[in-house]
């Protein structure tokens, strides 16, 4: 157990930037996901922690100390491949034994740790298996035990769970979640899935083009973007700009071509101080927030509601997704409605709706430039 | 050959739902399939099986004593190459031989193929080519070649006498023979390494540092156990070539070197003795297709030639 400090790390592949000055803090015991999409120098952050890779400029710390120098064997750190990169010539036991053995550790152990440890992902019996006697998911729990029977200090995840299939995926994520929370091990995982990073993560550090553009909480992440990347990649898919026209106290209405006047609130000091009237402003309306409101329309302080015509719908099972446009506005709504409804008949395509929301629900992402 | 087959057996497939038709195509492409093989299986035969069958005949053939041989029957030659020290001798120095360089070549090809196995592809086809390109000078050249170099008079004489360090023998003995074999062979080892190791994931490798390993052990646990195959295909050429050579040796080893090539090739040409020269060269093929046999079921007949 140990806390991970990375500090202004910078890497180039034949000129190309990978990482740049990226740092970040992982406490211990904690889960930190680098969030990102493919090339953002994340894998490579994940390497440079590992030892694979020497960064260019910048500082490892593990507990404080500096590791940089050490060599990738010294490093008691753990490291699950996207590919699980079992040795194809030895069986499941020989696999996890691997690493006692090359860490000297008491041949007696052995027996009992392999047992204890395939237990821990419930692969009981499996030891005389060779891995491509295994399925995908099995070679997977393979490789996390092959790294976590050593205690590492830190454990890195590559993408572990994208060779999966989706509904193993899913499964393998809670799993991996339940065993990193059980022997407390710090772990930094490394993904492109923003609904992995979300259930999985204490932290995301969301990373573009070799810079980290946020660090939050799953929830600071998904419902307070900063930036229109990180609320686009986290699939914030109401985004509009618009320009501060009034500001009563910390009520503001914003006006937009593609929206109409939306109010929203100003929650914290800065934000009262910085969105001034005629500030230019990126805000979101929250999908989760959105809902079709019948006949009996309450008008409340705290909600918006506007009239809009559905263009489309999309049928998923378990509910509905609406894409509609506002009245006389360019800008496109969409949000998600539970697919049956026992009192109302449900809007189809051409029906006109009346959206409510909270002014809560109408975040601001920042200003725009 | 494969990709003929592919199409060819789809198009079958196709006409297939005319009975008749179908079976005179697929008699046919059958036919034509194995035809093909024809002019391959001709040349094995009259120039590889045939000749090996005059040649065992002519082993049991009887020697004259002053030259020449006539039809009779007899163990003779065998029974002497088995009971004189002279030519068991031979025997056995030209099995160490061939394992000492087989070995060489191998341990000294390994690091060069990894390496090449390791850069990126645009280079490592680069030096591939610099590797392939001796193979189109015949070895007896290369050999005659390197009399200059490792002569007495040969570039790395001249230059330790120039310092100051006084000559060293590098030439008309198993040294010479030994740095001749490398050279020539040392290309087989490095090829059938590289292209097994290209097979190896990056990753694996990795994997291995990760959980503790360093880079010899990662190389002699991981690496290793994994190219096994091309381990055995260098092997085998570079064995059978130093086996089967004795250019090499006659040119750098002199023709007392000992070694059973140069001793057939002198009974072939200078005694006359063919029936002599025929057993030798059987008993050789023989510790070949052992040392071969061998090798394949060390390795679990994962061995692609």
């Amino acid at each position: 157990m140990a806390d991970v400090e990375v500090r202004n790390i910078s890497k180039a592949f034949d000129s190309v930037e990978a990482v740049k000055n990226l740092s970040f803090h992982v406490r211990t015991g904690e889960f930190l996901s680098l969030l990102g999409p493919s090339g953002c120098g994340k894998t490579t952050t994940l390497r440079i922690i590992a030892g694979l890779e020497q960064q260019d400029r910048g500082e490892v710390l593990i507990d404080g100390k500096e590791i940089s120098n050490i060599p990738v064997h010294k490093r008691d750190i753990g490291f699950v491949f996207q590919n699980y990169a079992l040795f194809p010539h030895m069986t499941v036991k020989e696999n996890i034994e691997f690493g006692l053995k090359m860490k000297g550790v008491s041949k007696n152990s052995f027996d009992r740790k392999v047992i204890d440890i395939l237990a821990l992902v419930g692969l009981e019996g499996y030891e005389d298996r060779m891995p491509r006697q295994l399925s995908g998911g099995e070679q997977q729990r393979v490789a996390l035990c092959r790294t976590l029977v050593l205690n590492p200090r830190v454990l890195l995840l590559d993408e572990p769970l994208s060779n999966l299939d989706a509904k193993l995926r899913k499964r393998m994520r809670i799993e991996l979640k339940n065993i990193q929370r059980e022997i407390k091990v710090t772990a930094v995982y490394v993904t492109h899935d923003q609904e992995e990073a979300l259930s999985m993560s204490d932290r995301i550090v969301v990373t573009n083009r070799g810079e980290a553009v946020q660090i939050g909480t799953p929830y600071d992440i998904y419902e307070k973007p900063v930036s229109r990347f990180v609320a686009d990649f986290m699939g914030q898919v109401n985004l509009y700009q618009g320009k501060i026209v009034e500001k009563t106290g910390s009520e503001i209405t914003i006006s937009s071509n593609q929206t109409p006047d939306v109010k929203s609130l100003l929650t914290s000091e800065v934000d009262r101080r910085d969105y001034k009237e005629g500030v230019e402003v990126l805000f979101l309306i929250r999908k989760e927030g959105i809902k079709v409101l019948h006949k009996e329309v309450k008008e409340r302080a705290d909600a918006d509601s506007f009239v809009a015509e559905v263009q489309a719908v999309a049928y998923l099972g378990s509910h509905s997704e609406y894409i509609c446009t506002f009245q006389a506005k360019k800008g496109q709504i969409i949000f998600r409605s539970p697919a049956t409804s026992e009192d109302s008949e449900l809007p189809g395509r051409g029906d006109k709706v009346r959206l409510g929301w909270k002014l809560s629900d109408v975040v601001l992402v920042g200003k725009v430039k | 050959m494969e990709a003929l087959r592919c199409s060819s057996s789809g198009e079958g497939k196709v006409r297939n739902t005319n009975h008749g038709v179908g079976l005179m195509w697929r008699t046919k492409e059958r036919f034509i399939g194995g035809s093909l093989t024809l002019p391959a299986s001709i040349l094995i035969i009259f120039f590889w099986v045939i000749p090996l069958i005059i040649l065992l005949v002519f082993s049991f053939f009887k020697v004259v004593p002053g030259g020449g041989f006539i039809p009779v029957f007899t163990f003779e030659n065998y029974a002497k190459i088995f009971t004189d020290p002279f030519y068991l001798t031979i025997l056995y120095r030209t099995l160490i031989l061939a394992i000492v360089v087989t070995i060489l070549a191998l341990i000294i090809g390994y690091p060069v193929a990894y390496k090449l196995a390791r850069v990126n592809p645009r280079k490592a086809s680069f030096f591939l080519v610099l590797i392939i390109v001796p193979f189109l000078t015949a070895v007896i050249f290369r050999a005659f070649g390197l009399i200059y170099v490792l002569g007495n008079r040969g570039v790395i004489n001249s230059f330790l006498r120039y310092i100051g360090v006084g000559g060293i023998k590098l030439i008309w003995n198993w040294t010479g023979v030994v740095i001749g074999f490398l050279n020539t062979l040392l290309p087989y080892a490095i090829l059938s390494l590289y292209s097994c190791i290209t097979q190896v994931d990056r990753s694996l490798e990795e994997a291995a540092y990760t959980l503790g390993a360093n880079k010899l052990r990662t190389t002699w646990h991981v690496v290793l156990p994994l190219i096994k195959s091309g381990i055995g295909t260098g092997a085998i050429f570079v064995f059978a070539i130093v086996m089967g050579t004795f250019e090499v040796p006659a040119i750098l080893g002199g023709m007392r070197s000992g070694i059973v090539e140069s001793v057939l090739i002198q009974q072939q040409i200078a005694f006359v003795h063919y029936p002599m020269a025929s057993a030798l060269s059987f008993i050789l093929l023989l510790v070949v297709a052992t040392v071969v046999a061998i090798l394949m079921k060390i390795l679990g007949g994962e061995i692609k030639l």
